[in-house]
């Protein structure tokens, strides 16, 4: 009997195996519909979306040297923006918030309740209203280059990263 | 005590950080900065924005606003502590929206350098808030050599009847002939433009009756709009692309033209560069679209990019600027360089044009024919405007039923109403 | 003994709250930057008519008479709250399946959270672009486009939020499991509980708390939701009216915000910040409501 139904699970775990793979296949299909765009000729990617890049829709990788070397903003610099404000921002968010969360923790004074109220807040605040007036302030205080951005982002996200700590 | 100074130290840093940015650059005399809406000319500008500095030692910062997003980039940069100080204000809507930001140009020196007065834009008080850099001409780009090859002459198209029997013979013969009429006209983001902006003007222009628009009206009739349906039509219908595909867009019309693939292509004058190499022959024709007495009709003249001088930048930064600008259209290097990006500049002694659609505009105007002037230009709150005549375009390419052509008619007709009361109360 | 501990705390905190500047300083200031002062210039210019920031002009509550005869901000405020209901739904029904068929040990349950993790590291305007080129890719085929049907719209909206975020709630309900406790899943068990009763009347209590902040996220990113609309239909397909009134049909509240703002009116901007302060006011109550009430029922352990 016990036998029975530890087979009966097996079975079953490896029909929902079975199921989870072919789910994880068609979760990963958009992704490679991009990867096989990317190789095609521009044309070719609205009205034959999902055929191989084959002939004259092979585009070979002239796309992405296009893309790296396009105009007077190349797509490496952005890459390099990119990584230099994701490392500052998370080097920045870490540091200083853990540090506020460790200090609201150790004092309970009405003033760290009230700032961690304003950070829960800050969560529910749809970035659209803040969208312009962030933008103004962050010029005035040139807090809009590379450098200084994850300035902006340290004070934009510490509701999460506070009430995860 | 160490780890005092540990922490200490680490303050430290982060306030630096933080204020790093607000060092910059001083203030050393002016310098300019250009924010450019033609992000096809963003290349040359550049080159020329470091020529200028090289040589006279002023910073030329040029930005190109992506396609189709100048007016909010615009609208973001001039709020910042370093605006724009030389903009471009293309149309009346942009008069309205900014003309108290824009110094009076009137008796410049940039302006009296022009040779003539017809692509400036003033507002209603007479002040000349922005001066043409460049103009241009839109039509139907023809491929001459395709149109021999399919068995008729470009003298058979002199009207729309002309256009329309040369158009839908080709395309009705299109599998034995290897190429079609019309490229696609595609509706996305990157084309609908030259139908909802350029060919619409055919509309307008006719409405007008003769005495052009100098502000923008509170309505407009649309009773042209059947000729821009023809047009449309036959565009939409003797294409490599089926209408119903339009939507999407994706569809490359400046390739199909340059491979031999269409023999007609919908756009204006900034392509020839693009297209002169793969079809030297080619040459651009007026919107036939069926009006008595269009065999008289020239290309669509006008621009919609004029330089505006930022009036809140300091007086440095303008004088800086405005050096600028008259360098640019008189020194012959540069302007050799502009006018091959821009097609021809207005200006006295700036170089000579060798763009062959605007020769073909001249010559129809040596011929004796009117020009259609940009009445587009008057569009009321054009994005708006233009992406509810897009979204009815769509419905009308799935479907070429009298119904969805209705809606576009509302679109467009009473759109403009619409839209006019909303900008102007 | 109660005294002198509170006594040692105290003076604990004393040496602390010394410090106090320089730990909560950084957060503080940048937080002042990057948000509160933003917030409430926001509610400020709200009440202004502005084109730059820089020359706003005080005038009243008319942003918020405009705000309420405005049709399309209507339109977008039922359009959204359908969209996020339905997302919710959807997308926490499936995370919470894949999350359980995944705790019960079954071979490759790292892969495949992996892979149903993966479109989560992919940015907004990408994935609306992504997803418009495949579904135009399909509906091409029968000739038309998801930029012509509402529904397309609607539906295709709801596929893509769901492939990005379903991954995302899968990892919260997978903790959440993983932290019911063994013994009184076994007690069910050896009580005779079917798997279905087990799972009704034992795990589900049990994992409220991730339930409470899954559906949280998930109805508040509904709300907020801008990228993937902006970048898939942009309001597409528009309903045009007699008269020129225009709705679009897919155009959710911080699509329409945005788009107002950056039209061509002396007064838009200030309506659209007035839209903004409605539209917080809107999330912040929903999710705080939403908050308490699942809260409530969460089991203690």
């Amino acid at each position: 009997m016990k036998k029975n139904t530890i087979s009966a699970m097996n079975r079953h775990k490896t029909i929902l195996s079975v199921i989870l793979a072919v789910v994880s296949i068609v979760y990963v299909l958009p992704v490679l519909a991009v990867v096989l765009n990317s190789f095609k000729q521009n044309t070719y990617v609205k009205t034959d979306t999902f055929a191989l890049p084959m002939g004259e829709m092979s585009a070979g990788f002239s796309n992405f040297v296009k893309g790296m070397t396009f105009g007077n903003y190349p797509f490496v610099n952005s890459v390099l923006y990119s990584v230099l404000i994701t490392v500052l921002s998370t080097f920045l968010i870490l540091l200083c918030t853990s540090m506020a969360a460790w200090y609201i923790e150790r004092v309970n004074s009405l003033f760290c309740k009230a700032v961690y109220f304003l950070c829960v807040f800050s969560m529910v605040v749809p970035f659209q209203m803040v969208m312009f007036p962030l933008s103004k302030t962050a010029d005035k205080l040139h807090l809009n280059t590379p450098w200084t951005i994850p300035v902006v982002y340290l004070g934009s996200v510490p509701g999460l990263q506070s009430s995860c700590l | 005590m160490k780890k005092k100074i540990i922490s200490t130290l680490l303050c430290v840093a982060m306030m630096a950080t933080m204020l790093v940015g607000c060092g910059g650059s001083g203030a050393k005399g002016g310098s300019v900065y250009w924010l450019n809406f033609k992000p096809e000319s963003d290349e040359v500008l550049q080159d020329i924005a470091a020529t200028y500095t090289a040589e006279t030692g002023v910073e030329v910062k040029v930005v190109t606003a992506a396609s189709g997003t100048y007016s909010t980039t615009l609208l973001s940069e001039m709020d910042k502590s370093a605006p724009p100080t030389l903009f471009v204000i293309g149309n009346q809507a942009g008069v309205k929206d900014w003309k108290d930001y824009a110094l009076d140009l009137k008796d410049t020196p940039i302006a009296n350098e022009l040779n003539t007065d017809a692509y400036n834009l003033y507002d209603e008080t007479g002040k000349l808030v922005s001066i043409g850099y460049c103009y241009e001409c839109y039509g139907i780009i023809v491929n001459p050599d395709l149109i021999e090859k399919a068995g008729h002459t470009m003298d058979e198209i002199k009207n729309f009847d002309g256009l329309k029997a040369v158009a839908e013979d080709i395309h009705s013969r299109a599998g034995e002939l290897g190429f079609d009429a019309f490229s696609s006209s595609d509706m996305d983001d990157s084309s609908s433009w030259r139908f909802t902006g350029h060919m619409a003007n055919l509309e307008y222009y006719y409405e007008q009756e003769g005495t052009a628009w100098t502000e923008c009206p509170a309505t407009i009739s649309g009773k042209y709009l059947d000729n821009f349906k023809n047009l449309y039509d036959l565009c939409i219908n003797n294409s490599l692309t089926d209408p119903k595909e339009l939507a999407t867009g994706g569809h490359d019309a400046e390739n199909e033209f340059k491979t031999g693939k269409a023999a007609f292509f919908v756009n204006g004058s900034w392509e020839y560069e693009a297209v002169k190499t793969d079809v030297p022959n080619a040459t651009m024709i007026p919107y036939y679209c069926g009006v008595a007495g269009e065999e008289k009709a020239g290309l669509n003249c006008g621009t919609e990019n004029c330089w505006a001088i930022n009036s809140k930048a300091s007086e440095a930064d303008q004088q800086a600027t405005m050096d600028f600008m008259v360098w640019c259209v008189t020194n012959p290097d540069a302007s050799r360089k502009l006018v091959d990006t821009f097609g021809v500049m207005p200006y006295k002694s700036a170089a000579e044009s060798t763009n062959g659609f605007l020769a073909a505009a001249n010559q129809y105007t040596a011929d004796g024919c009117y020009v259609m002037n940009w009445a587009t230009n008057f569009q009321p709150n054009v994005d708006s405007y233009r992406a509810r005549l897009v979204s009815a375009l769509n419905q009308y390419n799935a479907d070429q039923s009298d119904a969805n052509w209705e809606t576009v008619r509302t679109a467009f007709v009473d759109g403009w109403a619409e839209e006019y009361n909303t900008v102007n109360n | 003994m109660k005294s002198k501990k509170s006594n040692a705390t105290n003076s604990l905190q004393k040496a602390t709250r010394r410090w106090g500047v320089l730990f909560m300083g950084p957060v503080l200031i940048a937080f002042i930057i990057g948000f509160v002062w933003p917030f409430i210039q926001g509610i400020w210019l709200s009440m202004c008519q502005f084109r730059l920031i820089s020359d706003a002009k005080f005038i009243g509550f008319d942003n918020y008479v405009k705000t309420f005869q405005d049709a399309s901000f209507r339109h977008a405020f039922w359009y959204t709250a359908m969209f996020a209901i339905v997302s919710l739904v959807i997308i926490n029904v499936l995370a919470f399946i894949v999350a359980y068929i995944l705790t019960l040990g079954i071979k490759g349950s790292n892969l495949y959270r992996t892979v149903f993790f993966m479109p989560n590291l992919i940015g907004g305007i990408v994935l609306g672009y992504i997803w418009s080129m495949i579904f135009d890719g399909i509906l091409g085929r029968y000739q038309t486009s998801i930029l012509l049907e509402s529904k397309y719209g609607f539906w295709g909206l709801i596929i893509l939020m769901c492939w990005q975020q379903i991954g995302y709630m899968m990892i919260i309900y997978i903790a959440g499991l993983q932290n019911v406790p063994g013994d009184i899943l076994e007690a069910a068990r050896i009580d005779g509980a079917t798997s279905m009763q087990t799972l009704f009347k034992v795990t589900i209590p049990n994992v409220m708390s991730s339930f409470t902040i899954c559906i949280f996220l998930s109805l508040t990113n509904g709300f907020k939701l801008f990228d993937q609309n902006l970048a898939l239909t942009g309001g597409q397909p528009f309903i045009i009216q007699e008269g020129g009134t225009t709705i679009k049909t897919t155009e959710m509240l911080a699509l329409n915000i945005y788009n107002t703002f950056y039209s061509s009116n002396t007064t838009s901007q200030g309506v659209a910040q007035a839209k903004a302060v409605i539209f917080f006011i809107l999330v912040a109550g929903l999710g705080l409501l939403q908050l308490s009430y699942t809260r409530k029922r969460e089991v203690q352990q």
